[in-house]
Protein backbone atom coordinates (compact mmCIF):
# COMPACT_ATOMS: atom_id res chain seq x y z
CA UNK A 1 0.00 0.00 0.00
CA UNK A 2 1.44 3.33 -1.03
CA UNK A 3 2.01 6.11 1.27
CA UNK A 4 -0.59 8.28 -0.42
CA UNK A 5 -3.04 5.31 -0.38
CA UNK A 6 -2.68 4.67 3.76
CA UNK A 7 -3.26 8.44 4.54
CA UNK A 8 -6.28 8.15 2.52
CA UNK A 9 -7.82 5.09 3.59
CA UNK A 10 -6.72 5.83 7.39
CA UNK A 11 -7.68 9.93 7.38
CA UNK A 12 -11.12 8.32 5.87
CA UNK A 13 -11.47 6.31 8.59
CA UNK A 14 -10.91 8.21 11.83
CA UNK A 15 -12.62 11.45 10.01
CA UNK A 16 -15.75 9.18 9.66
CA UNK A 17 -15.29 7.76 13.33
CA UNK A 18 -14.56 11.55 14.61
CA UNK A 19 -18.29 12.34 12.14
CA UNK A 20 -20.27 9.74 13.87
CA UNK A 21 -19.27 11.37 17.58
CA UNK A 22 -21.19 14.32 16.70
CA UNK A 23 -24.27 12.43 17.29
CA UNK A 24 -23.77 12.11 20.98
CA UNK A 25 -24.07 15.78 21.62
CA UNK A 26 -27.42 17.18 22.01
CA UNK A 27 -26.86 20.28 20.31
CA UNK A 28 -26.10 18.82 17.60
CA UNK A 29 -29.42 18.32 14.97
CA UNK A 30 -29.96 14.68 14.41
CA UNK A 31 -30.98 15.62 10.64
CA UNK A 32 -27.75 17.34 10.10
CA UNK A 33 -25.44 14.04 11.45
CA UNK A 34 -25.46 12.66 7.85
CA UNK A 35 -23.57 15.34 6.54
CA UNK A 36 -21.41 16.11 8.98
CA UNK A 37 -20.43 12.13 9.00
CA UNK A 38 -19.71 13.12 5.16
CA UNK A 39 -17.89 16.63 5.78
CA UNK A 40 -15.94 14.86 8.62
CA UNK A 41 -14.90 12.12 6.06
CA UNK A 42 -13.75 14.41 3.46
CA UNK A 43 -11.76 16.47 5.95
CA UNK A 44 -10.09 13.36 7.02
CA UNK A 45 -9.20 12.49 2.91
CA UNK A 46 -7.76 15.53 2.62
CA UNK A 47 -5.47 15.20 5.75
CA UNK A 48 -4.67 12.37 5.05
CA UNK A 49 -3.65 12.72 1.40
CA UNK A 50 -1.29 16.04 2.92
CA UNK A 51 0.60 13.95 4.99
CA UNK A 52 0.42 11.00 2.12
CA UNK A 53 2.00 13.43 -0.54
CA UNK A 54 4.28 15.15 2.51
CA UNK A 55 5.40 11.77 3.33
CA UNK A 56 6.01 10.44 0.00
CA UNK A 57 8.59 13.93 -0.71
CA UNK A 58 10.55 13.97 3.00
CA UNK A 59 11.17 11.16 5.33
CA UNK A 60 11.01 12.91 8.30
CA UNK A 61 8.47 11.53 11.19
CA UNK A 62 8.48 14.71 13.30
CA UNK A 63 7.78 17.03 10.31
CA UNK A 64 5.35 14.74 9.21
CA UNK A 65 3.42 14.66 12.30
CA UNK A 66 3.66 18.29 12.34
CA UNK A 67 2.39 18.52 8.48
CA UNK A 68 -0.77 16.57 9.99
CA UNK A 69 -1.50 18.61 12.63
CA UNK A 70 -1.18 22.15 10.98
CA UNK A 71 -3.30 20.86 8.20
CA UNK A 72 -5.92 18.85 10.54
CA UNK A 73 -5.95 22.34 12.94
CA UNK A 74 -6.63 23.97 9.40
CA UNK A 75 -9.57 21.93 8.15
CA UNK A 76 -10.97 21.42 11.51
CA UNK A 77 -10.48 25.16 11.89
CA UNK A 78 -12.70 26.22 8.83
CA UNK A 79 -15.26 23.64 9.89
CA UNK A 80 -16.03 24.73 13.29
CA UNK A 81 -15.66 28.33 12.03
CA UNK A 82 -19.63 27.36 10.58
CA UNK A 83 -21.69 28.63 13.21
CA UNK A 84 -24.58 25.72 14.11
CA UNK A 85 -28.25 26.78 13.52
CA UNK A 86 -28.49 27.97 17.34
CA UNK A 87 -24.82 30.53 16.68
CA UNK A 88 -22.84 27.94 18.79
CA UNK A 89 -19.53 27.10 17.97
CA UNK A 90 -17.98 23.57 18.40
CA UNK A 91 -14.31 24.43 18.29
CA UNK A 92 -12.60 22.25 21.06
CA UNK A 93 -14.51 19.42 20.20
CA UNK A 94 -13.66 19.39 16.20
CA UNK A 95 -10.11 21.15 16.44
CA UNK A 96 -8.81 19.11 18.91
CA UNK A 97 -9.49 15.73 17.45
CA UNK A 98 -9.00 16.65 14.01
CA UNK A 99 -5.16 17.23 15.01
CA UNK A 100 -4.90 14.68 16.65
CA UNK A 101 -6.38 12.78 13.14
CA UNK A 102 -3.66 14.83 11.25
CA UNK A 103 -0.93 13.57 13.99
CA UNK A 104 -2.05 9.99 13.78
CA UNK A 105 -2.35 9.71 9.98
CA UNK A 106 1.25 11.92 9.77
CA UNK A 107 3.05 9.24 12.00
CA UNK A 108 1.63 6.45 10.13
CA UNK A 109 2.35 7.50 6.69
CA UNK A 110 6.06 8.16 7.66
CA UNK A 111 6.64 5.07 9.40
CA UNK A 112 4.11 2.51 7.36
CA UNK A 113 3.31 2.62 3.77
CA UNK A 114 5.33 1.91 0.09
CA UNK A 115 7.05 4.76 -1.63
CA UNK A 116 6.19 4.39 -4.80
CA UNK A 117 9.22 4.44 -7.69
CA UNK A 118 8.56 5.32 -11.06
CA UNK B 1 65.01 -45.10 32.39
CA UNK B 2 62.36 -43.23 33.53
CA UNK B 3 59.03 -44.78 31.22
CA UNK B 4 56.85 -41.79 29.33
CA UNK B 5 53.90 -40.55 30.94
CA UNK B 6 50.16 -40.94 28.93
CA UNK B 7 50.44 -37.63 28.43
CA UNK B 8 53.86 -37.48 26.71
CA UNK B 9 53.06 -40.43 24.50
CA UNK B 10 49.83 -38.61 23.29
CA UNK B 11 51.62 -35.51 22.51
CA UNK B 12 54.46 -37.86 20.48
CA UNK B 13 51.64 -39.58 18.61
CA UNK B 14 49.75 -36.43 18.13
CA UNK B 15 53.33 -35.20 16.32
CA UNK B 16 53.64 -38.03 14.69
CA UNK B 17 50.55 -37.98 13.07
CA UNK B 18 50.66 -34.47 11.96
CA UNK B 19 50.68 -34.39 7.97
CA UNK B 20 53.47 -33.33 5.92
CA UNK B 21 52.64 -31.34 2.81
CA UNK B 22 55.33 -31.91 0.51
CA UNK B 23 56.57 -28.55 -1.48
CA UNK B 24 57.03 -27.15 2.65
CA UNK B 25 54.43 -24.24 1.67
CA UNK B 26 52.38 -25.49 4.99
CA UNK B 27 52.86 -25.39 8.37
CA UNK B 28 50.80 -27.56 10.31
CA UNK B 29 49.90 -26.06 13.73
CA UNK B 30 47.44 -28.12 15.03
CA UNK B 31 44.43 -31.06 14.82
CA UNK B 32 41.25 -28.45 15.07
CA UNK B 33 38.47 -31.56 14.15
CA UNK B 34 38.22 -35.03 13.14
CA UNK B 35 35.03 -36.75 11.45
CA UNK B 36 34.54 -40.55 10.43
CA UNK B 37 36.24 -39.57 6.81
CA UNK B 38 39.09 -37.35 7.67
CA UNK B 39 41.01 -34.98 10.15
CA UNK B 40 41.37 -31.71 10.05
CA UNK B 41 44.22 -29.06 11.03
CA UNK B 42 44.91 -25.51 11.35
CA UNK B 43 47.99 -24.56 9.29
CA UNK B 44 49.43 -21.28 8.11
CA UNK B 45 50.50 -21.25 4.49
CA UNK B 46 53.75 -19.51 4.42
CA UNK B 47 53.71 -18.00 0.67
CA UNK B 48 50.25 -15.88 1.16
CA UNK B 49 50.87 -15.66 4.98
CA UNK B 50 47.62 -16.94 6.06
CA UNK B 51 45.72 -19.28 7.90
CA UNK B 52 44.51 -22.42 6.14
CA UNK B 53 42.53 -25.54 6.83
CA UNK B 54 43.87 -28.93 5.66
CA UNK B 55 41.33 -31.60 5.90
CA UNK B 56 43.51 -35.17 5.44
CA UNK B 57 41.94 -38.74 5.07
CA UNK B 58 41.83 -41.13 7.70
CA UNK B 59 43.75 -43.87 6.96
CA UNK B 60 42.50 -46.51 8.98
CA UNK B 61 39.73 -47.84 7.12
CA UNK B 62 39.13 -47.89 3.06
CA UNK B 63 42.10 -45.48 2.13
CA UNK B 64 40.89 -45.33 -1.43
CA UNK B 65 37.49 -44.58 -1.59
CA UNK B 66 37.88 -42.04 1.53
CA UNK B 67 40.59 -40.01 -0.57
CA UNK B 68 38.35 -40.67 -3.50
CA UNK B 69 35.48 -38.99 -1.60
CA UNK B 70 37.36 -35.79 -0.05
CA UNK B 71 38.70 -35.00 -4.20
CA UNK B 72 34.65 -35.69 -4.75
CA UNK B 73 34.27 -32.77 -2.12
CA UNK B 74 37.22 -30.26 -3.49
CA UNK B 75 35.84 -30.95 -6.60
CA UNK B 76 32.41 -29.98 -5.54
CA UNK B 77 33.45 -26.71 -3.55
CA UNK B 78 35.64 -25.63 -6.32
CA UNK B 79 32.25 -25.45 -8.28
CA UNK B 80 30.27 -23.78 -5.37
CA UNK B 81 31.70 -19.93 -5.47
CA UNK B 82 29.23 -18.49 -2.55
CA UNK B 83 30.18 -16.46 0.73
CA UNK B 84 28.48 -19.20 2.72
CA UNK B 85 30.60 -21.72 0.88
CA UNK B 86 34.41 -22.35 2.27
CA UNK B 87 36.39 -22.27 -0.93
CA UNK B 88 38.97 -24.63 -1.69
CA UNK B 89 42.25 -23.99 -2.38
CA UNK B 90 44.32 -26.95 -3.55
CA UNK B 91 44.12 -30.69 -3.25
CA UNK B 92 47.07 -33.23 -3.37
CA UNK B 93 49.00 -36.42 -1.72
CA UNK B 94 50.60 -36.48 1.02
CA UNK B 95 53.95 -37.75 1.39
CA UNK B 96 52.19 -41.20 2.87
CA UNK B 97 49.51 -41.39 0.02
CA UNK B 98 47.07 -39.98 1.86
CA UNK B 99 45.03 -37.55 0.48
CA UNK B 100 44.45 -33.84 1.60
CA UNK B 101 43.02 -30.56 0.60
CA UNK B 102 43.55 -27.14 1.34
CA UNK B 103 40.32 -24.87 2.61
CA UNK B 104 39.47 -21.71 3.67
CA UNK B 105 39.90 -21.76 7.67
CA UNK B 106 36.72 -20.80 8.71
CA UNK B 107 36.71 -19.16 12.36
CA UNK B 108 33.40 -19.25 14.46
CA UNK B 109 31.54 -22.43 16.16
CA UNK B 110 29.04 -24.83 15.29
CA UNK B 111 25.24 -23.95 14.83
CA UNK B 112 25.01 -26.36 17.88
CA UNK B 113 26.79 -24.76 19.77
CA UNK B 114 26.05 -21.31 19.12
CA UNK B 115 24.26 -18.46 21.12
CA UNK B 116 21.95 -17.98 18.87
CA UNK B 117 20.04 -14.59 19.60
CA UNK B 118 16.24 -14.13 19.74
CA UNK B 119 14.23 -16.17 17.81
CA UNK B 120 13.84 -13.57 14.49
CA UNK B 121 17.50 -13.62 14.53
CA UNK B 122 17.45 -17.43 14.62
CA UNK B 123 14.97 -17.47 11.54
CA UNK B 124 16.79 -14.71 9.79
CA UNK B 125 20.25 -16.78 9.93
CA UNK B 126 17.81 -19.75 8.53
CA UNK B 127 17.00 -17.45 5.75
CA UNK B 128 20.79 -17.42 4.95
CA UNK B 129 21.49 -21.04 5.26
CA UNK B 130 18.33 -21.49 2.79
CA UNK B 131 20.33 -18.97 0.22
CA UNK B 132 23.35 -21.17 0.37
CA UNK B 133 21.65 -24.58 -0.30
CA UNK B 134 19.08 -22.98 -2.87
CA UNK B 135 22.65 -21.89 -4.32
CA UNK B 136 24.17 -25.43 -4.76
CA UNK B 137 20.80 -27.18 -5.95
CA UNK B 138 21.20 -24.49 -8.55
CA UNK B 139 25.06 -25.59 -9.77
CA UNK B 140 23.11 -29.12 -9.46
CA UNK B 141 24.73 -30.31 -5.91
CA UNK B 142 23.08 -31.82 -2.89
CA UNK B 143 24.78 -31.38 0.63
CA UNK B 144 23.12 -34.42 2.02
CA UNK B 145 24.25 -34.24 5.51
CA UNK B 146 22.95 -30.63 6.16
CA UNK B 147 22.62 -30.41 10.68
CA UNK B 148 23.63 -27.85 13.00
CA UNK B 149 27.42 -29.14 13.37
CA UNK B 150 27.80 -28.69 9.66
CA UNK B 151 26.66 -24.91 9.91
CA UNK B 152 29.41 -22.36 11.11
CA UNK B 153 29.10 -19.27 12.62
CA UNK B 154 31.66 -16.60 12.64
CA UNK B 155 32.57 -14.01 15.19
CA UNK B 156 31.00 -11.37 12.85
CA UNK B 157 27.72 -13.49 12.12
CA UNK B 158 28.98 -14.85 8.81
CA UNK B 159 27.65 -18.37 8.13
CA UNK B 160 29.19 -21.40 6.70
CA UNK B 161 27.82 -24.34 5.36
CA UNK B 162 30.65 -27.23 5.72
CA UNK B 163 31.08 -30.92 5.23
CA UNK B 164 30.40 -31.09 1.83
CA UNK B 165 32.12 -35.02 1.84
CA UNK B 166 29.01 -36.76 0.88
CA UNK B 167 26.95 -33.88 -1.37
CA UNK B 168 26.26 -35.45 -4.51
CA UNK B 169 25.32 -35.06 -7.33
CA UNK B 170 21.13 -33.84 -7.70
CA UNK B 171 19.14 -36.50 -8.55
CA UNK B 172 21.62 -39.58 -8.40
CA UNK B 173 20.26 -42.60 -6.85
CA UNK B 174 22.14 -43.29 -4.30
CA UNK B 175 21.27 -45.96 -1.62
CA UNK B 176 22.70 -45.60 1.55
CA UNK B 177 23.83 -42.14 1.28
CA UNK B 178 24.70 -41.97 4.17
CA UNK B 179 23.74 -38.19 6.42
CA UNK B 180 23.09 -38.00 10.35
CA UNK B 181 19.94 -39.59 11.46
CA UNK B 182 17.23 -37.26 12.31
CA UNK B 183 18.39 -34.54 10.10
CA UNK B 184 18.95 -37.33 7.06
CA UNK B 185 15.79 -37.75 4.47
CA UNK B 186 13.98 -40.97 4.82
CA UNK B 187 15.20 -41.86 1.01
CA UNK B 188 18.60 -41.30 1.75
CA UNK B 189 18.58 -44.38 3.95
CA UNK B 190 20.08 -47.43 3.03
CA UNK B 191 17.86 -49.58 0.71
CA UNK B 192 15.26 -46.55 -0.06
CA UNK B 193 16.02 -46.68 -3.60
CA UNK B 194 14.97 -43.73 -5.04
CA UNK B 195 16.62 -40.77 -5.93
CA UNK B 196 17.90 -37.75 -3.49
CA UNK B 197 17.26 -34.76 -5.11
CA UNK B 198 17.33 -31.00 -3.53
CA UNK B 199 14.00 -32.20 -1.54
CA UNK B 200 16.34 -34.58 0.86
CA UNK B 201 17.95 -31.14 1.54
CA UNK B 202 14.80 -29.82 2.40
CA UNK B 203 13.76 -32.60 4.89
CA UNK B 204 17.27 -31.68 6.91
CA UNK B 205 16.76 -28.03 6.30
CA UNK B 206 13.36 -28.10 8.14
CA UNK B 207 14.87 -30.27 10.96
CA UNK B 208 17.81 -27.54 11.04
CA UNK B 209 14.80 -24.59 11.42
CA UNK B 210 13.09 -26.80 14.40
CA UNK B 211 16.18 -26.50 15.93
CA UNK B 212 16.55 -23.35 15.59
CA UNK B 213 12.52 -22.04 16.55
CA UNK B 214 12.85 -24.25 19.19
CA UNK B 215 16.17 -24.80 20.58
CA UNK B 216 16.15 -29.10 20.07
CA UNK B 217 17.02 -30.88 17.43
CA UNK B 218 15.17 -33.68 16.16
CA UNK B 219 15.58 -37.25 17.70
CA UNK B 220 17.48 -39.72 16.01
CA UNK B 221 13.88 -41.10 14.96
CA UNK B 222 13.34 -37.90 13.24
CA UNK B 223 10.93 -36.87 16.23
CA UNK B 224 10.01 -33.10 16.49
CA UNK B 225 8.48 -30.76 19.38
CA UNK B 226 6.88 -28.51 17.50
CA UNK B 227 4.28 -27.56 20.88
CA UNK B 228 5.90 -24.54 21.74
CA UNK B 229 5.77 -23.12 18.24
CA UNK B 230 3.27 -20.83 16.47
CA UNK B 231 1.55 -22.43 14.48
CA UNK B 232 2.16 -21.33 10.97
CA UNK B 233 6.05 -21.73 11.76
CA UNK B 234 5.36 -25.30 13.22
CA UNK B 235 2.92 -26.17 9.68
CA UNK B 236 6.02 -25.09 8.26
CA UNK B 237 8.63 -27.25 9.37
CA UNK B 238 5.67 -30.11 9.62
CA UNK B 239 5.20 -29.75 5.54
CA UNK B 240 9.36 -30.04 5.00
CA UNK B 241 9.39 -32.70 7.34
CA UNK B 242 6.82 -34.88 5.36
CA UNK B 243 8.29 -38.49 4.49
CA UNK B 244 7.15 -38.20 1.21
CA UNK B 245 9.41 -35.90 -0.99
CA UNK B 246 6.53 -35.01 -3.23
CA UNK B 247 4.42 -33.63 0.01
CA UNK B 248 7.64 -31.54 0.79
CA UNK B 249 8.25 -27.62 -0.25
CA UNK B 250 9.69 -28.41 -3.70
CA UNK B 251 13.08 -26.39 -2.84
CA UNK B 252 15.15 -24.66 -0.07
CA UNK B 253 14.17 -21.20 -1.29
CA UNK B 254 9.78 -21.81 -1.54
CA UNK B 255 11.23 -23.10 2.57
CA UNK B 256 13.01 -19.80 3.18
CA UNK B 257 9.77 -17.87 1.45
CA UNK B 258 7.48 -19.63 3.85
CA UNK B 259 9.85 -18.78 6.69
CA UNK B 260 10.25 -14.90 5.55
CA UNK B 261 6.67 -14.73 5.12
CA UNK B 262 6.14 -15.90 8.79
CA UNK B 263 9.10 -13.20 9.75
CA UNK B 264 6.51 -10.83 8.07
CA UNK B 265 3.51 -11.53 9.62
CA UNK B 266 2.39 -12.95 6.24
CA UNK B 267 0.73 -15.83 5.78
CA UNK B 268 2.50 -18.93 4.70
CA UNK B 269 1.78 -21.50 2.35
CA UNK B 270 2.11 -24.42 4.47
CA UNK B 271 -1.15 -23.20 6.83
CA UNK B 272 -4.16 -22.16 6.17
CA UNK B 273 -5.73 -19.88 8.93
CA UNK B 274 -9.05 -18.91 10.58
CA UNK B 275 -10.30 -15.46 10.31
CA UNK B 276 -9.78 -14.96 13.88
CA UNK B 277 -6.37 -16.04 13.40
CA UNK B 278 -6.02 -14.07 10.31
CA UNK B 279 -7.14 -10.88 12.13
CA UNK B 280 -4.86 -10.98 14.89
CA UNK B 281 -2.18 -11.49 12.51
CA UNK B 282 -3.27 -8.14 11.11
CA UNK B 283 -3.37 -6.32 14.56
CA UNK B 284 -0.50 -7.65 15.36
CA UNK B 285 1.21 -6.78 12.25
CA UNK B 286 0.28 -3.27 12.13
CA UNK B 287 -0.38 -3.24 15.94
CA UNK B 288 1.79 0.32 16.12
CA UNK B 289 -1.03 2.00 14.00
CA UNK B 290 -3.96 -0.39 15.77
CA UNK B 291 -2.62 1.66 19.14
CA UNK B 292 -2.68 5.06 17.46
CA UNK B 293 -6.00 4.74 16.97
CA UNK B 294 -7.09 3.35 20.32
CA UNK B 295 -5.35 6.30 21.26
CA UNK B 296 -7.29 8.87 18.97
CA UNK B 297 -10.47 7.03 19.89
CA UNK B 298 -9.49 7.74 23.63
CA UNK B 299 -8.84 10.88 23.39
CA UNK B 300 -12.25 12.04 21.22
CA UNK B 301 -13.85 10.20 24.51
CA UNK B 302 -12.11 12.86 26.51
CA UNK B 303 -13.09 15.61 24.26
CA UNK B 304 -16.66 13.86 24.32
CA UNK B 305 -17.14 13.62 28.01
CA UNK B 306 -15.13 17.09 29.46
CA UNK B 307 -17.01 19.46 26.63
CA UNK B 308 -19.91 17.84 26.93
CA UNK B 309 -23.22 19.98 25.92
Amino acid sequence: MSKVVLGLLLGAVLGAIDGACAGFYDAVPKDQLMGIVYGSTFKGLLTGLAAGFFARKWRSLGLGILVGVVVGFVLSFAVASMPMPDGTHFYVEIILPGMALGAVVGFATQRYGRVQTA
Amino acid sequence: MKPLSDEAVARLAELASKPEVPGGRYDVLEKVGAGGMSTVYRARDRQLEREVAIKVVRDERRPGDLAQRLRQEARILAALEHPSIPPVHEIGELADGRAYCVLRFVRGTTLARAELGPPNARLRLFLRLCEAVAYAHGRGVVHRDLKPDNVMLGPLGELYVMDWGIAGALDRTDPGAGGTPGFSAPEQEAGAGGAVDARADVYALAGLLAFLASGRAPGADGALALEDLPRPLAAVIARGRERDPARRQPSALELARDVAAFLDQEPVSAYREGPLERAGRFLSKHRFVAWLVVGYLVLRALVFFLYRR
